[in-house]
């Protein structure tokens, strides 16, 4: 296998991971376990960048935005 | 102040509603989850691998964020709770938007969660709400009760200002005192 191939499978495998099939107690332990160690951005630094699509096709990029407060909820429709 | 959602991974795939498994399936499903919940803000979809969505909070399935003018963190919510969101907006606008308001909240806040949280499992399906049973203690069980208990313990749960500690006292000691009056009905009755 190539070195391209494998790094193909890689992702394709963390794909996978992240877009897990089946909801298991391993997933609401791993939030437990993020809570207690309060992973995340932490309040006071800086919010990370990032330019994303909108179901109505507009693209958004965070920097855009300064000069006013933006809340962000990070959802699921399940 | 701006409201964006961030449209993440499926929390509880089921038969009704797999894994995404391209970016175009996880977009049209976004769009169908705005429409759905009525969203009247702007709903932005993360990528497939999820880059935002880990980036920002580990994989924290429901967190929120509180960005200010400067483009700092000014609060963050590892499990979003109404009341605990509107009280650090009502900060953060007080101080002009800007600094950090009321921080970090770690708190788990699974009666909100509970009362308001069957709407995903469903939408995944029979299997999603199974599967988030065996995995979460019976999670998937009392969202349903939770619901249908909605009338009663929304506006507790729910509740857009957070209660004053006096009033959560008294509510406590209503629901104990309720309890043992239940408990010493049905003894007499025996």
């Amino acid at each position: 296998m190539t070195a391209e191939a494998q790094a193909t499978t890689r992702d394709n495998r963390q794909l996978r991971k992240y877009n897990y099939e089946h909801f298991w107690l391993k997933h609401l332990l791993a939030d437990l376990w993020r809570t207690v160690r309060g992973e995340g951005v932490q309040p006071g630094s800086e919010a990370p960048d990032f330019e994303l699509e909108s179901t109505e096709g507009n693209r958004v990029r965070l920097s855009e935005l300064r000069g006013s407060p933006v809340l962000l909820h990070l959802g699921s429709a399940t | 102040m701006r409201f964006f959602d961030v449209f993440l991974r499926q929390a509880h795939p089921g038969e009704l509603r797999g894994p995404y498994r391209s970016y175009e399936e996880k977009l049209e499903d976004a769009r169908r989850y705005k429409r759905e919940e009525g969203l009247p803000w702007p709903v932005l979809v993360d990528d497939l691998a999820g880059t935002v969505h880990r980036t920002y909070s580990g994989e924290m399935a429901d967190p929120v964020f509180l960005i200010d003018s400067e483009g700092r963190v000014s609060f963050y919510g590892m499990w979003t709770h109404g009341p605990t969101l509107k009280r650090a907006i009502d900060e953060l606008l007080a101080e002009g938007g800007r600094g950090v308001a009321l921080g970090l909240d770690r708190t788990p806040h699974l009666l909100a969660s509970f009362v308001d949280g069957w709407r995903g499992p469903r939408r995944g399906g029979r299997r999603a709400v199974l599967e988030y049973d065996l995995g979460g203690f019976g999670a998937g069980t009392l969202s349903f009760l939770g619901n249908k208990a909605k009338p009663l313990l929304g506006p507790i749960a729910l509740r857009a200002t957070p209660l004053p500690t006096g009033a959560k006292l008294a509510l406590g000691g209503g629901l104990v005192a309720a309890a043992a009056a239940l408990i010493v009905g049905l003894r007499l009755r025996r």
